[in-house]
C-alpha cells in the first residue's frame, strides 16, 4: 500500500517516531485503566471488608510513633478510579497535555510502591519510617558506586571495575580498622580504615587508568581485569590477615546525631542520626553536581568526555584530564567499599560487594550519568530492595524467587516506562588519539 | 574463547603441580579400602570460618587419624564443579568428598561414570534418588537442630514475635527454616514467626539491613529474637541483630568463636545458641568406614540426625539464658533423638510434610475414618510424635460402630493412636488384622493403613 505523503518536510522515519511516542503513552494509559479495572474488581475483593493497614511514622518506642490507620478496602477503591482516571487522561487526544499526561502518569508510577506496600501489609501494622531508613541505605554503595562511574565516564572513560574498587576498598579498609584497633583506638582507627579506603580505590582506579590510558586497552577488558584482581587479591588478604588475626566481627561506625534537625518529627531520626558515609553520599552528590556543571574543571571534564579532540585544541590535556577523574572515580568507589565493612558490617567477606558495582553501573546509566538522575536510580534499587525484604516480612504468599525480582522487575519498569534512551557521553569508552 | 581455555588449562596444570608436591609418606591399613582423599570445596575457601572449613577439618583429622593422603581444590566458579572433581580422579585420589547441594549434579555424573566405579565419592549435603554403589549422600536433619533454635527463640521472646534470615532456599536451608518454625511453635503455637530469604550467601550487608528492618519494621511490637541460617549473609544479619541488642542465633558451627570472635565482638552477649551442624563428621565417618572395609553406607543416602549426633545445638556462652531454658533444650534434643517429638520437615526436600487431616482427607480409601475423626474432634498434640492405625473403608464396613455412644467410638479411635513413631514391621496388630500401605509420613509421625479395626 502507498502512503502519500501530504507534507513534504516529514520523512517516513520521523512519522515512524512520532508513532512509536504515542503509543508509549497509549500503552502506558491502557495497563493503567486495567490496573484499576483489577484492583476495582479484584484486588478489593480479595481484602477483608474491614482489614487496616497501620502505617507507623518515626522511630524509637511507642509512645513516640505517628500511626496512620488506613482502611484498605475504600481506599483502594479509591486508588483504581484514580488509575482509571490516569488513564483515561493519557488517552485524551489533545496534544497540548503532554505534560499533563506525564505528571498524571509519572504519579500513578510511583503511587504503585506505597500502594503495594498498604496492601501487602492488609491486617498488620508496618512502619514507613524504617523502609525509608532501609532504602536509602541499601542505596548508599549503589549511589556512591554511581558517582564515581559518572567521573569516570563524563571525561570519557567507561569504568566496569566499580565492583572491583568497591570490594578493594572495603577489603584494605577493613585490614586497616583491625590492625591498627589495638593501638590507637576504635574510632581513630575506623577513620584511618576508610582514609585507607578511599586511597586502595584510588590505586585500583591508577591501574585502570594506566591500563586504559596509557596503553588505550580496551577499557572493558581493562576493568573486567580489575574485578578479577580485586576478587583475588582480597581473599589473599582475608586468608592471610584477618584470619590469621581471628579477627571475626568488629564494630561499626557510630551515628552521629545532627542537633536540631534530628528532632524533626517522622524523618528527622532517619535522615539526621545516620553513620558517616550516608551523609557523605549527600556531600558527594551535591559536590559532583557543581563540579560537573558549575566549574571550570566540569566544563572541562565534560568536553573531553563530549569531544576530546575540540578539548584539546583548545589547550586541554585530555589525557591528565582523564587520568585525574578516573583516579577521583576509583576514590569514591574505594568510600563505597568502606560503607560495606566499616558502615554496614563490621566484617570482611569472599566477593561481599555481590555485584553493588554493576548495580551501580544501571543506576548511573539510567540516571542519564546525571549525579541526581544517579541517585534516584540508586534510590529506586535501594528501595525495591528494602520493599522485596517487607514483603517477606508481611508474609506475602507469594514464591520468595518472584519477590527477590522485585528490584529488576522495578528496574525494567521504570527504565522503559519513565525513564527512555539514556546517551552515554559521545567520548565514552574511547581512547585518546592525538593523530 | 581461546584466552578462556588456554586460562583453563593453566589453572589444570598448576592444580596438578599442586597435587604433585603433597608428601607421600603414609603407608595404609592392612584392609583399608583407601588410601587417599580428595576434597573438592563449594565457591569458597577451606577456611572460609564456616561450612567449607569444617568439612575441611572433618577430612585433616581422619586423615591424622588413619594416615592417609589428602589434598583439596578450592572451587572459584560454579562452571569449575566438573573440572575440580576431574582433576581429584586424574590424580588417582581414592575418595573424593564435594562439599555442598549445589554440587549434586557433578558429583552424581562423576560417580556413575563407569570409568570411576573404583573411586568413592561423598556428597556432603547432598541427596540422590538411587545413588551408584561407590557415592554416599550425606545428609543432615538441620530441621531438627532448627526446631530446638526455634523452641529457644520462643522460650526467650517476650514480644511473641521472632525472625530468621535465610540464604538461598536449597534444601538445607529450608529444612533449618520450617525446623525453626516449627520449634517455636512447638513452645508457644501462637508465636509470630518470620523469615526472609535472600538469594545470596555472602551479602552479608544485606543481611544486616534485613535484620535492621526486622527489628524496626513494626516498631510498636517488634521482633526480639533473630535465627541467621545463610551462611555470611545470614551471619552479618545476626551480627547487626546482636550489636542493636535483639538476641540472635547462629548456625552451622558454634558461631561465638566465629562470628562474635569468642566474645570479643560487640553484641556478643546476645547470641543465646547456635543451630549445629557437624560438617565434618559428615566426611569423617564415611572415611573412617572405608579405612575399615565397610562400605554399607555407600550407594545409600546417610543421615545425620540429632540421634547420632550430626546436629545439635551450642552453649549460650556469655548471654544470659535462664538454666531452666537450657535445660528444657536439652530435654526437647533427647526427645528429638528418641523420636518422641518429631519436626514435621521432609528429610530430603525440607518442605513441610502434610498434616494428618490433608492425609487422611485425600485419600479416598480413608474416608469413613475421616468423618469418625472429625466428628470425635480428636487433636494431636502439637511436635509429638504419632503412629496413626488408618482402617481403610473395607475394614469399617465389616464392622459396626456403637451408634449414639461417641464416647465408645472416641474410645475406639484412640486405639489407633501410638505416641511415638513405629515402623510397619514394629507395630503389634490384633489378629486378622494386616497393615494395606505402612510407613506414610506425616507431619506428626507415620501412618500406617490397616484392613481392620482395632477394638479396645
Amino acid at each position: 500500500m502507498i502512503s502519500i505523503e501530504t507534507s513534504p518536510g516529514r520523512t517516513n522515519t520521523e512519522s515512524w517516531r512520532e508513532r512509536i511516542r504515542i503509543t508509549r503513552t497509549l500503552v502506558f494509559s491502557v495497563i493503567f485503566i486495567l490496573a484499576g479495572i483489577w484492583i476495582l474488581l479484584g484486588v478489593t475483593n480479595s481484602i477483608a471488608p474491614d482489614a487496616v493497614t497501620r502505617l507507623t511514622f518515626g522511630e524509637g518506642g511507642a509512645g513516640q510513633s505517628l500511626a496512620l490507620d488506613v482502611v484498605v478496602v475504600p481506599y483502594m477503591r479509591f486508588v483504581g478510579f484514580f488509575y482509571i482516571l490516569c488513564g483515561v487522561v493519557g488517552l485524551l487526544p489533545n496534544e497540548r497535555l503532554g505534560r499533563i499526561k506525564f505528571v498524571v502518569l509519572l504519579l500513578g508510577g510511583i503511587l504503585i510502591f506505597p500502594n503495594i506496600l498498604i496492601v501487602a501489609a492488609a491486617g498488620q501494622s508496618t512502619s514507613v519510617t524504617s523502609m525509608l531508613g532501609s532504602s536509602l541505605r541499601l542505596a548508599t554503595p549503589i549511589v556512591i558506586g554511581a558517582l564515581a562511574g559518572i567521573w569516570c565516564e563524563r571525561a570519557g572513560v567507561v569504568n566496569i571495575a566499580i565492583e572491583g574498587m568497591m570490594l578493594t576498598g572495603a577489603c584494605m579498609g577493613f585490614v586497616a580498622f583491625t590492625s591498627l584497633a589495638g593501638s590507637m583506638g576504635v574510632p581513630n582507627a575506623q577513620f584511618i580504615g576508610i582514609i585507607v579506603a578511599v586511597l586502595s580505590g584510588g590505586l585500583m582506579s591508577m591501574l585502570h587508568a594506566w591500563l586504559s590510558i596509557r596503553f588505550k586497552t580496551n577499557q572493558v577488558i581493562s576493568g573486567t581485569v580489575i574485578n578479577i584482581l580485586a576478587i583475588g587479591l582480597t581473599s589473599f588478604l582475608r586468608r592471610e590477615v584477618l584470619l590469621q588475626n581471628q579477627d571475626a566481627g568488629r564494630e561499626t561506625l557510630q551515628a552521629i546525631r545532627i542537633p536540631l534537625l534530628a528532632d524533626i518529627p517522622v524523618v528527622g531520626e532517619t535522615l539526621f542520626n545516620a553513620k558517616p558515609i550516608f551523609y557523605m553520599m549527600f556531600i558527594l552528590l551535591i559536590v559532583t553536581h557543581v563540579v560537573l556543571f558549575y566549574t571550570r574543571w566540569g566544563l572541562r571534564t565534560r568536553a573531553v568526555g563530549e569531544n576530546p579532540h575540540a578539548a584539546d585544541t583548545l589547550g586541554i590535556n585530555v589525557n591528565r584530564n582523564r587520568w585525574i577523574n578516573v583516579i577521583i572515580g576509583g576514590m569514591i568507589a574505594g568510600l563505597a567499599g568502606a560503607w560495606l565493612t566499616l558502615e554496614q558490617t563490621g566484617t570482611f567477606d569472599d566477593q561481599m560487594t555481590a555485584g553493588r558495582g554493576f548495580i551501580a553501573l544501571a543506576a548511573m546509566i539510567f540516571g542519564k550519568w546525571l549525579p541526581f538522575g544517579a541517585f534516584g536510580g540508586g534510590l529506586l534499587f535501594g528501595f525495591a530492595s528494602a520493599l522485596e525484604t517487607r514483603f517477606q516480612i508481611l508474609g506475602v504468599q507469594l514464591p520468595t524467587q518472584f519477590l527477590q525480582m522485585t528490584p529488576y522487575i522495578v528496574t525494567i519498569i521504570v527504565l522503559a516506562g519513565l525513564v527512555g534512551r539514556a546517551i552515554p557521553p559521545k567520548a565514552d569508552g574511547v581512547p585518546y588519539e592525538k593523530d | 574463547m581461546i584466552t578462556k581455555k588456554r586460562c583453563m588449562n593453566m589453572m589444570l596444570v598448576l592444580s596438578l603441580l599442586a597435587l604433585g608436591i603433597v608428601p607421600a609418606f603414609s603407608v595404609a591399613a592392612q584392609d583399608s579400602l583407601i588410601e587417599s582423599v580428595c576434597l573438592v570445596t563449594d565457591v569458597g575457601k577451606v577456611n572460609d570460618g564456616t561450612f567449607n572449613q569444617l568439612a575441611y577439618e572433618g577430612m585433616v583429622t581422619v586423615v591424622e587419624d588413619y594416615d592417609l593422603e589428602s589434598t583439596y581444590i578450592e572451587t572459584l566458579a560454579p562452571t569449575d564443579y566438573a573440572a575440580n572433581i576431574q582433576t581429584c580422579l586424574d590424580s588417582g585420589y581414592d575418595v573424593i568428598a564435594t562439599i555442598g547441594f549445589l554440587m549434586s549434579d557433578a558429583t552424581l555424573a562423576a560417580a556413575s561414570d563407569p570409568a570411576n566405579s573404583g573411586v568413592y565419592f561423598i556428597g556432603i549435603d547432598q541427596g540422590f534418588e538411587a545413588p551408584p554403589a561407590n557415592l554416599v549422600g550425606v545428609q543432615y536433619r538441620e530441621d531438627q537442630s532448627g526446631f530446638v533454635a526455634g523452641a529457644l527463640a520462643a522460650l526467650m521472646s517476650e514480644t511473641g514475635k521472632i525472625a530468621g534470615i535465610y540464604g538461598i532456599p536449597v534444601p538445607a536451608v529450608v529444612k533449618f527454616r520450617n525446623g525453626f518454625e516449627q520449634g517455636a511453635k512447638y513452645i508457644n503455637p501462637d508465636i509470630d514467626v518470620q523469615g526472609v530469604y535472600i538469594d545470596s550467601f555472602v551479602d552479608s550487608a544485606k543481611g544486616a539491613e534485613t535484620a535492621t528492618q526486622l527489628i524496626e519494621a513494626d516498631p510498636e511490637n517488634p521482633v526480639d529474637v533473630i535465627f541467621g541460617a545463610g551462611g555470611q549473609t545470614g551471619s552479618g544479619g545476626i551480627k547487626a541483630a546482636a550489636e542493636a541488642g535483639v538476641y540472635v542465633i547462629g548456625v552451622d558451627q558454634d558461631e561465638y568463636f566465629t562470628t562474635f570472635g569468642a566474645g570479643t565482638t560487640p553484641g556478643a552477649e546476645f547470641l543465646i545458641s547456635s543451630a549445629t551442624k557437624r560438617v565434618d563428621r559428615g566426611i569423617y565417618v564415611p572415611v573412617e568406614q572405608l579405612v575399615n572395609g565397610d562400605t554399607s553406607s555407600f550407594g545409600t543416602n546417610a543421615v545425620l540426625s540429632a540421634s547420632n549426633d550430626g546436629v545439635s545445638f551450642a552453649p549460650a556462652h556469655d548471654s544470659d539464658v535462664p538454666e531452666d531454658v537450657a535445660a528444657q533444650l536439652t530435654a526437647i534434643l533427647e526427645e528429638l533423638k528418641a523420636g518422641t517429638i518429631v519436626t514435621g520437615v521432609d528429610p530430603v526436600s525440607g518442605e513441610m510434610l502434610p498434616s494428618l487431616a490433608d492425609l487422611v482427607a485425600g485419600n479416598p480409601e480413608l474416608s469413613v475414618l475421616a468423618g469418625a475423626w472429625t466428628d470425635a474432634g480428636i487433636e494431636l498434640e502439637p511436635g509429638v510424635a504419632y503412629t496413626i492405625l488408618a482402617p481403610n473403608n473395607a475394614a469399617f464396613a465389616a464392622v459396626t460402630l456403637p451408634a449414639d455412644a461417641p464416647d465408645a467410638v472416641l474410645e475406639i479411635l484412640m486405639a489407633h493412636v501410638i505416641e511415638g513413631a513405629m515402623a510397619a514391621s514394629d507395630v503389634e496388630l490384633p489378629e486378622g488384622v494386616t497393615v494395606v500401605t505402612g510407613d506414610i509420613p506425616f507431619s506428626q509421625g507415620v501412618i500406617h493403613i490397616i484392613d481392620g479395626v482395632v477394638m479396645p
